[in-house]
C-alpha cells in the first residue's frame, strides 16, 4: 500500500523538522515497515509551467513550429513544437535540458539534450503527456497533441515558471508500505487510518476525517434486507438523484488517484475510490434503474447462479459466496467487485451508493476461490469495523455535493442488524511493566493509550480500557496487545533493557549432536570432503539414476515443480547429481550431506496432538569422484573407516559383503553395521546408474549410513587403554602371488589365524602387470610380530613366518615370490 | 643462491606442499556451530524438531487464525492426502521452525531456554533473494521474570560473540500471530555500516531477527500457565547474516551443491 505525504498532511499535523523519510522511518520502528520512500516530484524535475507568447513558422520545415514561451526567465525561451495543438495563450509544460522523459513515449527515461531542430536551436521541450508519463492524467485525444495546462487547473493559479509537479499537485511523496505486516491493521488500510497514528507518534492533533455529517433527514426509505445476518453486519443504500454521471471528476482528485496508480474514470467511480484510500472504506455504485424491483437483498448465492462483474468475466457462484441482489438476480459480489450489468454509466439518472460491512473469512474464502482480489476484498478480508461503513456514506455524500451541489438523496437505508460489541481491556500496571521490562507511570500508559484513541479508566493503578472500534476487529483483546501498544508508542528503542536472567552453568551437547558434530569436524576437515546442502525433494529423473521407484516416495501435494513432487528417502539420488554437476569443473573431489530423508511409513504417534508423522531419519552419506574405480571407492571407503573409528562405539563397523544397493555394484557391497544391525552401505555406484546421471568418463563411489541409529545409542563407549610392548616389535615382509580375485580382507585374517606372536597383519602393496602370470597379482605384506613377556628369537621369528606363509599357501593357493 | 657451507638445494622449495587438504563445512553449518557455541555459554539447550510437521503444531497450535493464508497450498509445502484434512492428520514440510518450540514446552517444565537450528520449507518462486528452503535458528527462554526487551540484549550479546565485534541493532514494532508484543531487531548492514548499499538494499538495516513473548495461546498449547510464566522467541534467519557476513549475492548458491561456491569458505568450527 501506498500513503501520500501531502494526503496525510490533510488530517494531521506533521512536525516541520520531520521528513517523509524520518516519518518513514519512525513509522517503521513503532508501527508497520514503510519499505520504501517514493520521492514523485523528482520524476518532474527540470520541468516547467511555460506560458506561449507567440507561435511562428520554423523556417526549414512545415510540421513545426516555434514558440516563444514564458518560463518565468527574465528572457523567453525559444522552443521547436509539433504540437498540432500548439497556440499563442496556451499553459504548456516545458522539460528543461537534463529533464527525465519518454521520448515520443517509448522505452526508457533519458535525460533531455539540447538541440537543433532541422537549423534552428530549441530551449527545451514543449511535453505531450505520454513523454513525461502523464498519459492517464492528460489523456490525448490525437497524435502530436501537447498538455494544455488549462483542461486541468483554472489559469489563475497558474504562473510562467512555476515547478511543473507543484502546478499538479504531484510535489509529493509516496510512503511504500509492506502490505504483509499489514495484516493485523485493518485500521490502517487508509489515509485516514495512517494520520491517526502518525498523530499519536508525535502527539500531534488529528482533524476529523469529515467536518460535519451530510443532511439526510427528507429521504424515503430504500428496500434493504440481510438475509445472511452472519456474513454481513450493516449494509448502508443512498439513492442519488441529480448527479451528472457524464462529468469527470476535479483533477485535484485525479491526481491524487494517479498517485496511487487509480487510473480516474469518472465522477462517481473516482469518489468511491477516494473514499476508499481515504478512509479504508470500500463502496460501490449501482444504475438504480437496473435493479430489478428497486431493492437490495443480502444474501447467499444458489449454487450454480452466474454473475457477470465489472471485469466482463462471467463467474459461476457456489452457496459460500456472498451477493448482492436484487428482487432476481445478484448484482454485485459482496464486498470484492461490482455486477457488469448495474454498473453506472454516462446515461445513469439515479444512483445507489453502498457502504457495508462484511464478515471478514467469507470474503477472503470467496475472493481465494474466484481468484479475484480487488482493493475492496483485501480490505474486507482484514476486517472493517461497522462504524466506518457510516462514515464513509457521508463522506462521499457530501464530496459529491461540493462538486454537484444539485445532487438530493431521495431514499435512504442503514439496515445494521449485527450491532459490533464494545471490546474491553482490563490491565495493571504491574502487568505492563513486567513484560516490557520499562518502569513506565500510570500518566504515562493512560496518555499512551489515549492517543491513540483507547478509552482508559485508570484507578490504583488498574486500568479498565474500552478498545475503539477500528481496533476492535480482533486486533486489540487481551492484555499483552495493550502492552504492544503502550511499548510501541514509546518507542522500543526507548524501553529499559534489562538482561535476561544469567544462567551460571554452560549447557552441552546431547551426544547425538556431539555425534554429528564429530562426523562433520572429521569428514570436512580429515577427509578433505565438502559438505553441501539438497533439497528435500528430489528431481524423478535422479531418482531413477539411483534405481529408487518415484512411486515409493512420500509426495508434496504442489511440488515446486512437476518433477519434483517425491521426498527424498536417500541422501544418494541428489548426491550422484551433484557429482555430475560439478564433473564440469572438477576431476576429483568428495562431497557429503547429513540431512533428512522421509519414508512412506508412519511412525507411532508420539505427541499430545495424536499426530502421526512419516518416518524421518537423520541420514550422511558421502560420494568421492575419481577418475578410476579403484581411487574413488578406496577414498569412500577411507573416510567411511576414519569415520567409524571416531564415532565413539565399539560395535560400529564395516562388515561383510551385502546385498548390493539399487544404485551399486555387488562386488563392492559392503555392509555398516551397528551392534550387529546393518545401519549403512558402501558401494561404487554402477555402469548404468552412472550413464542414467548422465556421468562419463569417471568413478563413482558412495556411502550412506543411517545416522539416526545411533540417536539412542544412549552412553558412549571410552577407549580402554593396551599396554605398550615391553619388548621390540619386528616387523617382516614377503610378498605372494594370489589369484586375481582374492581379497585382502581374506589373506589377513588367514594370515593371523591362530598365530599367537601376529600383533597384526598389514598391507604394503599390490602389483598387477607384467612382472606376474595373468590372472595373478603379487600382494606384499608385513607381518608385525612380538611377545609381551620377552624378546622373540630370530628362529621364533622365522617359524612364525614359515607358518603364515604355509597356511596362506595352503588356503588361499598363495605362491611365495622370489624377492 | 646457497649460503657458505650449506649444500646446493635438490628440490623446488616453492612448489606446491603435498600434506593433505581439508575439506569445507558449508557456510551456514558454520554459522550454526558459531551461534550453538554462543548460545551453550548461556545455558541453552540445543533441540530439534521433526522436518514434516503436522498443522496441528505448524499452525494450529500458534495461535494462527484458522484462515490464515500462510494455510494454503499456495504458502506452504503440503503433502499429497493432505488436502482434506485438518490438524494433526494434515502434513506439510514445516514452513517455520516454531512448531518445535511447542513440542518442547509439552515435554518440559519452565523454567528453560533452548535453541532449535533447522531448515524450514516455503512455496515461493525463487530469485537470487528468494528461496524456497532456508536455515533458520530459533532460541526460547521461558522464565518467572523475563520481560520482552531482554531479547534485544540476548541478541546484542549472542551477535557481539558470533562477530567478534559490537554490531549495531535496533528494535521496532512487529506483527506475528504466536507472539505477543511482537519485535523486529533488525542488525545495521556490517558490509556498509549502515550507509547502504547492495546488500542491505540501500536500507542500512537488514530485518534478520523477528521475535516476541510467546501469545498466551501458544503458552497454553505448550502446557504452560501464562499468568505464571513469561520470556521471548528470538528468530535468527542464517541464510541472510551469512549472505552479509561474506557479500553472497545470491541465496540459491547455498542448495547448489558447487564445489566453486563451497571451497571459498575454510572457517573451522
Amino acid at each position: 500500500m501506498k500513503i501520500s505525504f501531502n494526503w496525510l498532511k490533510d488530517y494531521v499535523s506533521i512536525p516541520g523538522t520531520v521528513s517523509p523519510q524520518k516519518l518513514a522511518e519512525d513509522i517503521t520502528m513503532s508501527t508497520v515497515e514503510v519499505e520504501d520512500v517514493e520521492d514523485i516530484g523528482a520524476r518532474f524535475d527540470k520541468m516547467l509551467v511555460g506560458y506561449v507568447e507567440s507561435v511562428s513558422k520554423h523556417p526549414n520545415a512545415d510540421r513545426l513550429k516555434i514558440a516563444s514561451v514564458d518560463t518565468g526567465a527574465s528572457e523567453k525561451a525559444e522552443i521547436v513544437c509539433g504540437g498540432i495543438n500548439l497556440r499563442e495563450g496556451m499553459w504548456v509544460a516545458v522539460a528543461e535540458v537534463g529533464a527525465m522523459l519518454k521520448v515520443h513515449g517509448q522505452g526508457e527515461l533519458v535525460a533531455l539534450k539540447p538541440a537543433k531542430i532541422r537549423g534552428v536551436v530549441s530551449n527545451g521541450m514543449i511535453c505531450a503527456s505520454e513523454e513525461i508519463g502523464l498519459e492517464d492524467l492528460f489523456p490525448a485525444s490525437q497524435e502530436a497533441e501537447i498538455i494544455d495546462l488549462e483542461s486541468a487547473i483554472t489559469a489563475d493559479s497558474l504562473r510562467p515558471g512555476m515547478p511543473l509537479a507543484t502546478a499538479l499537485g504531484l510535489d509529493d511523496y509516496l510512503l511504500v508500505i509492506d502490505n504483509k505486516s499489514l495484516t493485523n491493521r485493518p485500521d490502517l488500510w487508509g489515509h485516514y487510518g495512517m494520520a491517526r497514528e502518525v498523530s499519536a507518534l508525535y502527539a500531534t492533533e488529528l482533524r476529523p476525517a469529515l467536518e460535519k455529517s451530510f443532511n439526510i433527514e427528507s429521504a424515503a426509505d430504500f428496500p434493504v434486507t440481510i438475509e445472511n445476518t452472519a456474513r454481513s453486519f450493516r449494509y448502508i443504500g443512498a439513492l442519488i438523484e441529480g448527479s451528472n454521471p457524464a462529468e469527470s471528476s476535479p483533477f485535484w482528485m485525479q491526481a491524487r488517484l494517479w498517485l496511487l496508480e487509480q487510473r480516474p474514470i469518472s465522477l462517481l467511480v473516482d469518489l468511491t475510490n477516494y473514499v476508499l484510500f481515504s478512509i479504508g472504506q470500500p463502496m460501490h455504485v449501482f444504475d438504480c434503474d437496473k435493479l430489478k424491483g428497486e431493492c437490495i437483498k443480502v444474501r447467499s448465492a444458489s449454487a450454480g447462479e452466474k454473475i457477470k462483474l465489472l471485469d466482463d468475466q462471467v463467474y459461476e457462484l457456489g452457496s459460500d459466496d456472498l451477493v448482492i441482489a436484487d428482487s432476481s438476480n445478484p448484482v454485485a459480489l459482496a464486498g470484492i467487485m461490482g455486477g457488469a450489468e448495474t454498473a453506472v454509466t454516462g446515461s445513469t439518472r439515479r444512483v445507489l451508493l453502498e457502504s457495508a460491512s462484511f464478515e471478514p473469512i467469507g470474503i477472503r474464502r470467496s475472493a481465494a476461490r474466484l481468484g479475484l482480489r480487488s482493493e475492496s476484498s483485501v480490505r474486507f478480508e482484514k476486517g472493517i469495523d461497522s462504524a466506518r461503513a457510516e462514515l464513509a456514506t457521508h463522506l462521499f455524500l457530501s464530496l459529491l455535493k461540493e462538486i454537484q451541489p444539485e445532487i438530493k438523496v431521495t431514499a435512504f437505508n442503514d439496515c445494521y442488524p449485527v450491532k459490533a460489541e464494545e471490546v474491553r481491556v482490563s490491565v495493571t500496571r504491574d502487568f505492563i511493566v513486567s513484560r516490557s521490562g520499562h518502569d513506565f507511570t500510570t500518566d504515562e500508559i493512560k496518555e499512551k493509550l489515549s492517543l491513540l484513541g483507547f478509552s482508559v479508566n485508570a484507578e490504583n493503578d488498574h486500568f479498565d480500557i474500552v478498545v475503539p472500534s477500528w481496533r476492535a476487529t480482533g486486533d486489540i483483546s487481551i492484555p499483552e496487545d495493550i502492552v504492544e501498544e503502550v511499548a510501541r508508542l514509546y518507542g522500543y528503542e526507548n524501553l529499559e533493557f534489562v538482561p535476561p536472567p544469567v544462567r551460571l552453568t554452560e549447557a552441552v551437547y546431547q551426544p547425538w549432536q556431539l555425534i554429528q558434530l564429530k562426523a562433520r569436524r572429521y569428514l570436512a576437515y580429515s577427509a578433505g570432503l565438502h559438505e553441501v546442502n539438497n533439497y528435500p525433494w528430489v528431481e524423478e529423473s535422479d531418482l531413477k539414476a539411483a534405481g529408487i521407484d518415484p512411486e515409493s516416495c512420500l509426495k508434496l501435494h504442489a511440488p515446486p515443480s512437476k518433477t519434483s513432487a517425491s521426498l527424498r528417502p536417500s541422501l544418494v539420488p541428489a548426491l550422484i547429481s551433484a557429482a555430475q554437476r560439478n564433473l564440469r569443473y572438477f576431476k576429483e573431489f568428495g562431497l557429503f550431506e547429513l540431512g533428512e530423508v522421509f519414508l512412506n511409513a508412519l511412525e507411532e504417534s508420539k505427541t499430545p496432538a495424536g499426530e502421526k508423522l512419516p518416518l524421518q531419519h537423520r541420514h550422511l552419506a558421502c560420494v568421492c569422484v575419481a577418475q578410476d574405480s579403484r581411487t574413488a571407492y578406496l577414498r569412500a571407503r577411507g573416510a567411511l573407516e576414519g569415520l567409524l573409528e571416531i564415532l565413539p562405539y565399539k560395535d560400529l563397523k564395516i562388515g561383510s559383503t551385502c546385498e548390493r544397493p539399487t544404485w551399486g555394484v555387488s562386488d563392492t557391497s559392503f555392509s555398516v553395521d551397528f551392534k550387529g544391525k546393518q545401519i549403512g552401505v558402501i558401494a561404487l555406484a554402477s555402469d548404468l546408474s552412472l550413464r542414467r546421471a548422465g556421468i562419463e568418463g569417471a568413478s563413482v563411489a558412495l556411502f550412506e549410513l543411517k545416522l539416526e541409529a545411533l540417536k539412542d545409542a544412549g552412553v558412549v563407549d571410552i577407549v580402554t587403554y593396551s599396554p605398550l610392548p615391553r619388548f621390540p616389535v619386528v616387523e617382516f615382509d614377503f610378498a605372494m602371488l594370489f589369484d586375481i580375485k582374492t581379497r585382502w580382507e581374506d589373506i589377513k585374517n588367514v594370515a593371523a589365524r591362530n598365530q599367537k606372536l601376529v600383533q597384526d597383519v598389514q598391507f604394503v602393496d599390490e602389483y598387477r602387470g607384467k612382472q606376474v602370470p595373468e590372472g595373478k597379482k603379487s600382494i606384499a605384506v608385513r607381518l608385525i610380530l612380538a611377545n609381551p613377556n620377552k624378546t622373540l628369537t630370530s628362529s621364533e621369528i622365522q617359524k612364525t613366518s614359515e607358518r603364515v606363509i604355509k597356511t596362506l599357501e595352503k588356503e588361499l593357493s598363495g605362491q611365495m615370490r622370489s624377492v | 643462491m646457497a649460503a657458505s657451507g650449506e649444500k646446493p638445494l635438490d628440490f623446488d622449495p616453492t612448489l606446491p606442499g603435498t600434506a593433505p587438504r581439508a575439506g569445507t563445512l558449508h557456510p551456514i553449518t558454520q554459522l550454526m556451530y558459531e551461534l550453538n557455541n554462543a548460545f551453550l555459554s548461556l545455558g541453552f539447550e540445543v533441540y530439534e524438531g521433526p522436518e514434516i510437521s503436522s498443522e496441528a503444531y505448524a499452525f494450529d497450535s500458534l495461535n494462527f487464525p484458522a484462515d490464515h493464508p500462510a494455510r494454503d497450498s499456495m504458502d506452504t509445502y503440503w503433502l499429497e492426502g493432505a488436502q482434506d484434512k485438518r490438524g494433526a492428520e494434515r502434513l506439510c514440510l514445516r514452513p517455520h521452525l516454531t512448531g518445535a518450540s511447542v513440542r518442547y514446552m509439552q515435554e518440559h517444565k519452565p523454567p528453560f531456554r533452548f535453541v532449535y537450528p533447522g531448515r524450514v520449507y516455503r512455496s515461493e518462486s525463487t530469485d537470487a533473494s528468494h528461496e524456497r528452503a532456508f536455515f533458520q535458528y530459533e532460541a526460547l527462554i521461558v522464565d518467572q521474570a523475563v520481560p520482552f526487551s531482554s531479547g534485544r540484549v540476548l541478541i546484542d550479546a549472542i551477535l557481539e560473540r558470533t562477530f567478534g565485534r559490537k554490531v549495531k541493532t535496533r528494535m521496532r514494532a512487529g506483527f506475528f500471530p504466536f507472539v505477543e508484543p511482537g519485535f523486529e531487531i533488525d542488525m545495521q548492514c556490517l558490509v556498509c555500516e549502515g550507509k547502504g548499499c547492495s546488500i542491505c538494499k540501500q536500507v542500512g538495516w537488514l530485518e534478520m531477527m523477528p521475535g516476541g513473548p510467546p501469545h498466551p495461546n501458544v503458552f497454553r498449547a505448550g502446557g504452560i500457565d501464562p499468568e505464571k510464566w513469561q520470556g521471548f522467541y528470538i528468530n535468527i534467519g542464517l541464510d541472510r547474516i551469512v549472505m552479509m557476513r561474506h557479500a553472497i549475492d545470491d541465496i540459491r548458491l547455498f542448495h547448489s551443491c558447487d564445489l566453486r561456491f563451497l571451497k571459498q569458505f575454510p572457517g573451522v568450527v
